[in-house]
C-alpha cells in the first residue's frame, strides 16, 4: 500500500515539473538576445545549454522512478504512463516539424542564425512533449 | 473507429470494499491506471485486462464490453 501511494507522490511531482519545464524550455527557447549574430566561442551559452541538458536529464532519471529500483521504476512508468508519453513524443514530433518549418519561411525574410534556429526547434520539441506529458498525467490522476 | 469500452470496474471494486490503490496493488499497476480504466479514459492492455478480471475472479467478458454488446 506504502508503495502505491508513493508511486503516486512521484507521478504527480513528475506531472507538474513536466509542465513547469515544458513552459520554462519553449519560453527559453524564444528568447533569444539576438537571432542572427554566430559568435562560435559563446560560452554563456554553452553554459547555458549544458545547464538546460543536465535539468532535462536530471528530471527524466528522477521522474522513471528507476532511482528506487526496477520493481517501483515499473509501476510508475505502467501502461497509462507509456501510452501517454507515445501521445506527448508525437505532439513533440509535430511541434518541432512546424517550427522547423516556420524557421524556413522565415530565413526568406531574414537572416536566421544556424544556432538560434536549431535552438527554438529543440525547445519547441522537448517543451511541447513535456507540456502535453504533464498535461495528460494531471487528467489521468484526477479522480 | 473503435467502439468504446465499457467496464464494470468500479461496481466490482467497491462491492469488495476495495479502494483504487488497493486494486492497484493486487494487479501491480499505479491507482492512476485503474482510475483511467474505470473512468474510461484509458483502454487497458489485454494483460491487464486479464489480470483485472483475475483479481475480481470473473471472466474478461464479465468485466469489459463493447458498446451494443452488453454480455449481463
Amino acid at each position: 500500500m506504502d508503495r502505491i501511494a508513493r508511486v503516486e507522490r512521484l507521478t504527480r511531482w513528475r506531472a507538474h515539473v513536466s509542465t513547469v519545464l515544458g513552459i520554462v524550455f519553449v519560453a527559453q527557447g524564444f528568447r533569444a538576445a539576438d537571432w542572427r549574430v554566430i559568435q562560435p566561442t559563446d560560452y554563456t551559452q554553452l553554459v547555458g545549454w549544458a545547464v538546460w541538458l543536465t535539468v532535462l536529464l536530471g528530471f527524466l532519471l528522477f521522474g522513471s522512478g528507476l532511482l528506487h529500483g526496477a520493481a517501483f521504476g515499473a509501476l510508475v512508468n505502467d501502461e497509462t504512463t507509456a501510452a501517454n508519453r507515445r501521445t506527448a513524443l508525437l505532439a513533440g514530433f509535430w511541434a518541432m516539424l512546424a517550427t522547423a518549418a516556420g524557421c524556413y519561411a522565415v530565413s526568406f525574410h531574414y537572416a536566421l542564425g544556424v544556432r538560434p534556429a536549431i535552438h527554438v526547434i529543440v525547445a519547441m520539441g522537448v517543451g511541447v512533449a513535456l507540456m502535453r506529458f504533464g498535461g495528460l498525467e494531471r487528467k489521468a490522476l484526477k479522480a | 473507429m473503435t467502439p468504446p469500452l465499457h467496464n464494470r470496474l468500479r461496481a466490482l471494486r467497491e462491492a469488495r470494499g476495495w479502494t483504487q490503490a488497493e486494486l492497484a496493488e493486487r494487479v501491480a499497476v499505479s491507482r492512476k491506471t485503474i482510475n483511467t480504466v474505470e473512468n474510461r479514459v484509458f483502454t487497458p492492455s489485454t494483460v491487464l485486462a486479464l489480470k483485472l478480471a483475475r483479481a475480481f475472479g470473473v471472466s474478461v467478458e464479465d468485466l469489459f464490453w463493447l458498446e451494443g454488446n452488453e454480455t449481463s
